[in-house]
């Protein structure tokens, strides 16, 4: 029943992107753009000599791939809420026999599918313009991004809650995004980093999910390599699931004390 | 049998800019709707008509009181159930997908099965003339299309309890009987429902009772003898 209802959200939001064509393709022509962007840079970075283990494109690459994976994933849970309060479709979603947490999860379903998708189009032209997946742990870098999206998760619930509340503007997608794209090591190696920056880069989630990601497609990392990372994103989604699921229920039973559901 | 029970009902909202003040929109409203049974709201603007379809739909947590739809408290997943809701809200379907795909998008979420959707749709279409534009976008639809479709939805599960707000004001005078006719279907297997309508007319032609609500307060009930439509029904 409720696999039944996961499946009707993903249909009803597939079929709504795909009724914008053109914006479709121009969303995944922009992953070609920042490809052949980093394949240059990279070109330039790797005659300097740097040392990042594996050439700059493919280091950057696949930061790129999980950050836009995860970020805009992240931003699901809170847009979707939004454009249901402004579409006007958030208060009939309410009187259907559904929990208000199967709303903001189900919701955001096609979003990290779509993303997924997204993820193997930039690897696809990586592995095109020259990045070597020979040793790549496909299992593992499955693994990782499946608890990346645990763990990121409910700080995208956060995020719903949030503007069911307080219905524009999601700070916590805002924050995290931008804290993750200066410290998570997404464009750079965390060296680079004052060492005092060291321990907000290690209290982003997507610090240890982009490592975890890197070391299972470009070094062929193993479950026994990478359980550290992968242990600190369980932890993430452990602590974080229930706190963010208490949140939302708050705000959904605000918002229903106040009359709020589907004013924006 | 009682389907619907509404008693002490109290709802406010909060008012001003902290929202530290509250305007009383009900008052203790008792209420009730047995099986079979079709209740008219009536009522000025802003006597709480909406706000009580709401607060029974579980869109809204009263403040003080019960509400209970087959015994179940009307904000649990089992009443929910068991409730059709028509806003009248034309924004309340996903404009860029067509009747039919909003309609299996529900039917989904009331755990219908794929013969019964195909069933259910087939029977409401044909009933409510919707087969012309079932596969259009909604956005492409008028007003009064959406009404229907809207009637559809909250049908389309078999509910016990139907909430209707004002469902013919955009309807055309060539599907009132259609629609009429499905409210009496409805009764007739036993369900009930609860309609807002700011229609004498409508009232008289489709309510097994007229209630009214002023200033959030229920005025004392007024039995009806029966309408042609319960003279159809027995």
């Amino acid at each position: 029943m409720m696999l039944g209802r996961a499946l009707a959200f993903l249909r009803r939001d597939a079929a709504d992107q795909l009724s914008y064509p053109v914006a479709l393709a121009l969303e995944l022509s922009s992953v070609l753009v920042v490809c052949a962007m980093f394949y240059f840079l990279g070109q330039w970075v790797d005659r300097t000599g740097a040392r990042l283990g594996s050439s700059y494109f493919a280091f950057a690459l696949t930061g790129i791939a999980l950050a836009s994976f995860l970020s805009l994933g992240l931003a699901a849970f809170s847009a979707q809420v939004r454009q249901a309060q402004l579409a006007g479709t958030l208060e009939a979603l309410f009187t259907a026999p559904v929990y208000s947490a199967e709303i903001v999860l189900w919701g955001s379903l096609w979003r990290f599918s779509y993303e997924a998708l997204k993820v193997s189009l930039y690897l696809g032209c990586g592995a095109l313009l020259g990045v070597g997946f020979q040793r790549a742990n496909w299992g593992a870098a499955l693994l990782v991004l499946l608890l990346s999206v645990l763990a990121l998760a409910p700080l995208g619930v956060l995020g719903a809650a949030f503007v069911l509340v307080y219905k524009r503007g999601d700070p916590i997608a805002l924050l995290l995004g931008t804290l993750s794209t200066l410290f998570a090591g997404v464009y750079y190696p965390l060296d680079v980093l004052p060492s005092w920056l060291e321990p907000l880069s290690r209290l982003l989630p997507l610090t240890h999910a982009v490592a975890a990601f890197r070391g299972a497609l470009l070094e062929g990392h193993g479950l026994s390599e990478l359980a550290r990372p992968l242990s600190i994103l369980l932890a993430f989604s452990v602590v974080l699931g229930p706190i963010a699921l208490a949140a939302f229920a708050f705000a959904v039973a605000r918002a229903k004390a106040r009359g709020t559901l589907s004013s924006y | 049998m009682t389907v619907l029970r509404v008693s002490a009902l109290s709802k406010s909202f909060p008012i001003g800019w902290l929202g530290r003040q509250h305007k009383a929109v009900l008052r203790g409203v008792d209420l009730e709707v047995g099986s079979g049974e079709i209740c008219v709201l009536m009522g000025d603007n802003g006597s709480g008509k909406t706000t009580l379809l709401r607060v029974i739909a579980g869109v809204l947590t009263p403040d003080s009181g019960e509400v209970s739809v087959a015994g179940r408290p009307a904000s649990s997943i089992a009443a929910r159930a068991t409730t059709g809701f028509a806003s009248g809200d034309e924004r309340s379907f996903q404009l860029r997908l067509s009747g039919l795909d909003n309609l299996r998008f529900f039917a989904a979420l009331y755990g219908l099965k794929r013969d019964a959707v195909a069933r259910r749709v087939e029977q409401l279409g044909r009933a409510l003339d919707l087969d012309e534009f079932l596969r259009k976008p909604v956005g492409q639809c008028s007003a009064g299309m959406k009404a229907r479709l809207g009637l559809a939805r909250a049908l389309l599960h078999e509910p016990k309890l139907l909430l209707l707000d004002e469902p013919t004001k955009s309807i055309d005078q060539s599907h009132l009987p259609r629609v009429r006719a499905l409210m009496k279907e409805h009764i007739a297997r036993g369900g009930a429902a609860l309609v807002v309508t700011h229609s004498p007319d409508e009232a008289q032609a489709i309510s097994s009772r007229i209630e009214r609500l002023e200033s959030g307060r229920m005025e004392p009930c007024r039995s009806r003898s029966a309408t042609p439509l319960e003279q159809a029904v027995s």
